[in-house]
């Protein structure tokens, strides 16, 4: 896992003019962690925005939409206004945040910032969302089937629509996220000795069903 | 006397396409209904289109059948296969028997010949020489499409190409890169959506494709966004 974050976060910073990158992915447990980040700043702006609750991360996170931020010291920061102070004294000069999703999976984030001001190009936006979309489909795919770095065949490829299919019916059935949905899936096989594919069969099939009993 | 129904019914499939075409137009809407029409014009009887994503894999995009055994072979096509070898060199591929391929594709062959498949014809998905993606086409004859269906075969994946990129002018790599991994992406959306619906509604995913289309129609939203309405749970279908 370590290694895929690290390639990961290298190829943010390969290629796109950024100073550090970090990459942070929900995991399913109540807190989830920082990945990996480039150095020590950009570790330390998903940590504060972590632990204040508040900042770009988290409306990229709700809205499923990259938020930019070209020049953070002549901003105001009404949505986020702690970090907003706390981002004016790091070296930071711009912030942009792209989320993580595979369909409404959220996986995550990726944060990158620079020290000097100025927009990304279009087609560096574009460079980032298509970085953004093959990292989280790596962690996916890492989430699903840990064990192999790569698509181990068909029977495990995280792409197959009865996965998806499955995610929505489960989804159904237990109401939170589709991620939580996506994750129960996962517990399920493991704890079962399956792959992913087959308990995702059994669901369609509907031999599986997570609905809670009703008083528990 | 066929050849004017032929060309008739050719220019009103061109026709209803081109009117699709309007501003807000659904991409993902288009190439379904494109696959459709590729059936009807080529005599076909089932038809996917596939996209490549960002590991140069095949993505099922669109399929004539929501039928699991459809995509199956589809998706088998993602290892080896006439449609991954279309992919490959940007040309079409076709095999006029499959049933003669079982060495060259023994698990391609066996799924195809299994749903009654004999012949199969893969048109690439083309932007200026690189190859995105391909368009198959399946046939419960044996035989080789005539040079005028190649060319109407081609001219319809040519359509499909330009309303999934849909800024013209797209010289930029990442920005084409971009552009087809979110028709893959809202793929994933309208699965998920499918599951959702096939569950709460107690009917089967192909029923829940359609029910989730016939909203998209009526209510003038495209199939992302009415996808994405069921799993935030604002839309029940």
């Amino acid at each position: 896992m370590d290694d895929l974050c690290s390639a990961l976060c290298a190829a943010f910073m390969d290629a796109l003019p950024i100073s550090g990158v970090a990459l942070s992915a929900f995991t399913g447990s109540e807190r989830e962690t920082t990945l990996c980040a480039s150095d020590a700043l950009a570790a330390r702006l998903d940590e504060l925005q972590f632990d204040l609750g508040e900042g770009p991360r988290w409306e990229a996170v709700v809205t499923r939409s990259p938020v930019l931020l070209p020049d953070v010291r002549s901003m105001t920061h009404e949505k986020w206004p702690v970090f907003g102070t706390a981002l004016a004294g790091t070296a930071a000069q711009a912030l942009f945040v792209f989320p993580l999703a595979v369909g409404a999976v959220d996986i995550g984030v990726v944060e990158l910032y620079r020290t000097t001001p100025g927009d990304l190009t279009e087609s560096e936006r574009a460079s980032a969302r298509v970085l953004a979309d093959r990292a989280a489909w790596s962690l996916l795919r890492q989430l699903l089937v840990p064990d192999s770095g790569e698509d181990a065949g068909i029977g495990l490829s995280a792409s197959r629509r009865e996965i998806h299919q499955a995610t929505g019916m489960v989804l159904a059935q237990i109401g939170g996220t589709a991620a939580e949905a996506l994750l129960l899936l996962r517990a399920h096989a493991f704890a079962n000795g399956q792959t992913v594919r087959e308990t995702s069969d059994e669901v369609l099939e509907r031999r599986l069903d997570f609905t809670p009993p009703p008083d528990a | 006397m066929e050849s004017i129904t032929r060309a008739s019914r050719v220019s009103a499939a061109f026709v209803k396409i081109a009117d699709a075409l309007v501003d807000e137009y659904d991409p993902l809407d288009l190439v379904q209904t494109l696959v459709e029409e590729s059936v009807e014009l080529l005599d076909g009887t089932a038809a996917g289109l596939m996209l490549a994503d960002p590991n140069g894999v095949l993505q099922v995009l669109a399929s004539t059948s929501e039928e699991a055994r459809l995509v199956e072979v589809l998706q088998q096509e993602t290892g080896t296969g006439p449609c991954i070898e279309c992919y490959d060199a940007g040309a079409p591929v076709t095999i006029r028997d499959i049933t003669g391929t079982r060495d060259r594709w023994p698990a391609f062959s066996e799924l195809a010949v299994a749903q009654g498949f004999r012949s199969v014809h893969a048109f690439p998905l083309r932007l200026r020489g690189r190859s995105i993606g391909a368009m198959n086409l399946f046939r419960v004859d044996v035989g080789e499409l005539g040079a005028e269906d190649i060319a109407v075969g081609q001219a319809l994946t040519d359509v499909a190409t330009i309303s999934i990129l849909q800024e013209r002018t797209i010289r930029e790599n990442a920005v084409v890169n971009d552009q087809l991994q979110r028709a893959l992406n809202s793929r994933i959306l309208i699965e998920q959506a499918k599951g959702m619906i096939a569950y709460t509604a107690n009917i089967d995913t192909a029923e829940a494709f359609q029910r989730l289309r016939g909203h998209a129609r009526s209510n003038n939203t495209s199939l992302r966004d009415t996808a994405q309405a069921v799993l935030d749970r604002t839309l029940t279908l």
